[in-house]
């Protein structure tokens, strides 16, 4: 007999990955706060993976992701601020924070089986009243939902709220949307007339929303959101699943599958390439992280961009400011072996002299510029 | 603010079909954001260049790059 057992290290129970991306609202690529929303659809602005579906309404927001003091075990949240209120509803109007899930993350939750698990999604709130919203489950891949109202309140509040598992319709098994969870804030009567979906049925928009307040009642109206999760198991306040916190890195790997921004302002670097296929144009400068699916690359105007050449050894470069930029591939959609490459970027320098095919090129924002590109493969 | 469609050409002013641009102007003509969209539908922004080609008299427009 040994007393090794005594001096053993104990390891912590190994944590799962969170099904959801970003659940404690700590990164905002595009944006730290975005003001003026609420005249369509807004999509995504702040804090990642975090939708803002709109359909226009008089009502006007501010969406900003802000500092947490007063909630133990959590630094950041999505806030909402009513900056013009809307009383008179149309029948269209809507607004609802979205977070979409792909059906190849949802199948241990056995949708359409006989032994289908609930969902509970939970979340942290704070708001400026207590005011009824709705929270709601939309199975896209089968046009489904089920409903629920909460109700926030002045302080911190953890919702925890339980939708029984569907027997009826599996989540498909690929990269696409497939659930959708909506907190529902303000509504037309084409979302409210109906009879609140309280069990899972046939998606019928009239049931969506049916009992709730308005967010756009008065610009007093705020909301903070953090702490989200989406957990397999029926749940309440007492046995919800602790939050899972995630480093800053997982985390934000995690989040560049959906999108990606780089971004160059005063002297920094912004990429580097080599110039090639005798146009004298740099190729591979940027080697994004693979994406859900083929992204939108967006980037600033071709004229913020400045690139240099250079030879190994010191050369001196020669200055250019980027005339336009091509994609030279796809990115990894996660489903298919052929498309397995990072998203490249090429920037195109045809028409300026002096280009060497071979050389380095280093690319920077042009002087007084800001220069962007974002990756954009989102739900 | 202004949002304009494209097509794109390849180098030899062949019509691309992998991807379309969407432009984005300000009041004065100034390009504020230059998107290469995918021409695959599980790709979000090119769902909503669809939806708005689907509505009557909006018309993708003509590659102006070689």
């Amino acid at each position: 007999m040994t007393n090794a057992v005594k001096n053993r290290v104990v390891l912590p129970e190994r944590k799962v990955t969170p099904l959801v991306v970003n659940g404690d609202m700590n990164l905002a690529q595009r944006s730290a706060s975005v003001t003026g929303l609420g005249d369509g659809d807004e999509g995504y602005v702040t804090v990642d993976r975090f939708r803002h579906t709109a359909a226009a309404s008089a009502g006007r927001f501010t969406s900003k992701q802000t500092a947490v003091a007063d909630l133990d075990g959590f630094q950041n949240c999505l806030e909402l601020d009513c900056t013009t209120a809307d009383t008179s509803i149309a029948a269209t109007e809507l607004l609802q924070i979205d977070y979409r899930v792909e059906g190849q993350d949802m199948q241990h939750f056995k949708k359409g089986e006989t032994n289908a698990e609930y969902i509970t999604v939970s979340f942290y709130a704070k708001a400026d009243a207590a005011v009824a919203y709705a929270c709601e489950l939309r199975d896209i891949d089968n046009g489904r939902h089920i409903s629920k109202l909460f109700t926030t309140g002045t302080d911190w509040t953890h919702h925890v709220i339980s939708f029984p598992g569907d027997t009826t319709g599996n989540f498909d098994d690929n990269n696409a949307e497939s659930l959708r969870v909506s907190l529902i804030l303000h509504a037309g009567a084409n979302f409210t007339e109906g009879t609140l979906a309280a069990a899972w049925a046939g998606y019928d928009d009239a049931n969506s929303a049916v009992g709730i307040g308005s967010f756009y009642a008065a610009t007093t109206r705020s909301l903070k959101i953090t702490g989200f999760q989406i957990e397999a198991g029926d749940y309440n306040a007492s046995t919800n699943p602790p939050f899972q916190y995630e480093s800053v890195d997982s985390s934000a790997i995690r989040c560049w599958r959906y999108f990606e921004a780089c971004t160059s302002s005063g002297t920094n670097l912004f990429g580097q390439g080599y110039l090639s296929d005798g146009n004298s144009r740099v190729a591979t400068l940027i080697g994004y992280h693979p994406k859900r699916t083929v992204p939108t690359v967006t980037s600033s105007a071709a004229g913020t961009f400045t690139g240099s050449q250079g030879v190994q050894g010191g050369g001196v470069a020669t200055g250019f400011i980027v005339k336009a930029w091509s994609i030279s591939t796809g990115a990894n959609s996660g489903t298919t072996s052929n498309n397995s490459g990072l998203c490249h970027v090429h920037l195109d320098t045809s028409g300026h002299s002096n280009m060497t095919d071979g050389n380095i090129c280093r690319v920077a924002n042009t002087n007084g510029e800001t220069a962007f590109m974002n990756c954009d493969a989102e739900l | 603010m202004a949002i304009v469609y494209k097509k794109l050409n390849n180098a030899d002013s062949s019509e691309r079909t992998d991807y379309i641009c969407r432009v984005v102007t300000d009041d004065s003509d100034n390009v504020l954001t230059d998107s290469w969209i995918p021409t695959n539908t599980d790709n979000r922004d090119y769902k909503e260049y669809l939806e708005w080609e689907a509505i009557d008299g909006n018309t993708i427009g003509d590659a102006d790059n070689a």
